[in-house]
């Protein structure tokens, strides 16, 4: 019995002008192919969890030739974000009109199940542990059900816990290989699609049990750059010290997505590049604090926001760099917020940024809230989920404006005069560390 | 700076063995090397070598010949 897990991978754009732009734009085709790039870590825990005796080809949806007849399965397993999910459908309804059953799981699906279904024999929600050897099992005696939900909490505990399966990735050219060392945030973004949607509380990962990880992604690639596939890996402290004195001496060097609390710990900070951090990924939003109103519950971000500057300099100088990402079209902005967020990156020296526009997510609460308020622009968006289409009425400006910010914004940002200008400046920050 | 100071310096900031490398070889493909760790290699050079590579074009100096002739070049000046 063979098993096809297949990745729905990429970047993409709906939005003509800005898709052409975008191309045109070195850093922003940059991050893209790094982000393209990255394995699915989701489907390499699933070959993990699959039985033994059962073989498992991992597949990348850019591996497949629309042309070719389809690559012969038993079952396949189909994972998907938003954007991708009309494709992942297609790929999907292809394999059952050849007689292969499919399985689809992800984030969308464990968001909308029902719409999921109408394009598979199986749907998986929320965490594929504790559920996946079952749906293989059932499958072997012809029972494999409609839905599957798998785990909310214990993710990282014994039996449900797995090594993922890294050596599938042996052979392909990845720059960066991911390793989960949490799962879910407490901070709770209204915007956030991320994996608290699939998780009842915020899981750590035991120390040992991510060293153990990234020594066997070291077996595949012995000079890998890690990205830790977390959505906040450094919330809790204590706990995060205790993950970087572990991995210091494994001589890696890694990324990862945390929130810009980590600057008010110098002993973190002095770890964390001292473990071969080279940079952080932080939801700073918006420059201004006013516009952080009502982002999260407990105002994390808003209190911190007078303090950015401050705070990107600290863990800059302190060997890191950092990527800044904005949020453009929150409730409070106006048309100024693309100047001032231009006037803040110019100023605050960070080394990449990231700008994306608010997107509700189905399953969010900010879907939940614009879709109550009336300014949802249109229904089942979810291709237009890229992080820089507009689908939705922005309070203070209209679409156009949102739309033309974004496109002026980006020709600032991205081009290559102010990344070399970024980059002589993280380059003196360096010196002082060397 | 010569060969062998370059070698050292560039192997302690980059964490990687550079004793194989010849002085033609990409030392970004060679060695691996992430984008951040090539730059804090040159930030190096910079700071030990006494010298500034023009803004506008440090993704030229990718191996050891390219660095060491920049360097003897910019000292001589």
């Amino acid at each position: 019995m063979k098993i096809g897990l297949i990745a729905m991978s990429g970047v993409r754009v709906r939005t003509r002008e800005l898709a052409e732009l975008g191309i045109t734009l070195p850093q922003f085709v940059n991050r893209g192919k790094v982000i393209a790039s990255l394995p699915s870590l989701g489907l390499l825990t699933v070959a993990a969890l699959t039985p033994d005796d059962v073989e498992v080809a991992y597949r990348e949806i850019a591996d497949f030739d629309p042309e070719a007849d389809l690559e012969p399965f038993d079952l396949v397993g189909i994972s998907s974000f938003a954007a991708q999910i009309y494709d992942a459908y297609d790929l999907a309804d292809l394999y059952r009109e050849a007689g292969v059953p499919v399985v689809l799981g992800g984030l969308h699906v464990s968001m909308l199940p029902d719409e999921a279904a109408e394009h598979a024999d199986s749907i998986v929600l929320d965490g594929a542990e504790g559920v996946w050897p079952q749906l293989v099992d059932d499958f072997r005696r012809g029972q494999m059900q409609r839905r599957y939900r798998g785990l909310r909490k214990d993710v990282f505990k014994e039996p449900n816990y797995v090594v993922p399966r890294f050596d599938l990735l042996e052979g392909r050219p990845y720059n960066r290989i991911t390793v989960q060392t949490s799962r879910g945030c407490p901070l709770n973004c209204e915007f956030c699609a991320a994996s608290i949607r699939i998780t009842s509380a915020f899981q750590q990962k035991p120390v040992d049990k991510v060293v153990a990880e990234i020594r066997a992604a070291l077996e595949v690639s012995d000079h890998a750059f890690f990205e830790f596939a977390d959505d906040n890996t450094f919330i809790n402290k204590k706990w995060g010290k205790e993950l970087l004195k572990a991995i210091s001496p494994l001589g890696i060097t890694w990324f990862t997505e945390t929130d810009i609390s980590v600057a008010e710990d110098d002993e973190l900070l002095e770890l964390m590049a001292e473990s071969g951090c080279r940079q952080v990924l932080c939801g700073l939003e918006s420059p201004s604090a006013v516009d952080l109103d009502g982002i999260d519950p407990t105002h994390f971000k808003r209190k911190r926001a007078d303090h950015y500057m401050e705070a990107i300099d600290r863990v800059q100088r302190s060997g890191i760099t950092m990527n800044g990402c904005f949020v453009l079209g929150l409730d409070n902005h106006t048309t100024e917020i693309f100047q001032h967020v231009k006037d803040f990156v110019d100023e605050s020296g960070l080394l990449e940024v990231q700008v994306t526009v608010q997107t509700p997510f189905p399953g969010t609460p900010l879907y939940a809230r614009l879709k109550k308020e009336g300014r949802l622009l249109r229904e089942r968006y979810w291709d237009r989920c890229t992080l820089f289409d507009v689908n939705f009425q922005p309070k203070h400006m209209s679409v156009e404006d949102l739309e033309a910010g974004m496109r002026w914004l980006f020709q600032e940002i991205y081009n290559d005069c102010e990344f070399t200008k970024r980059r002589r400046h993280y380059m003196e920050l360096a010196k002082s560390r060397i | 700076m010569n060969e062998n100071e370059l070698r050292d310096l560039l192997t302690r900031v980059s964490g990687r063995d550079l004793s194989k490398a010849t002085l033609n070889d990409d030392l970004v493909e060679t060695l691996d090397l992430d984008s951040l760790t090539a730059l804090r290699m040159l930030a190096a050079v910079e700071k030990y070598g006494g010298v500034r590579f023009p803004d506008d074009q440090l993704d030229h100096y990718r191996t050891l010949g390219q660095i060491i002739d920049f360097v003897k070049k910019e000292n001589k000046s």
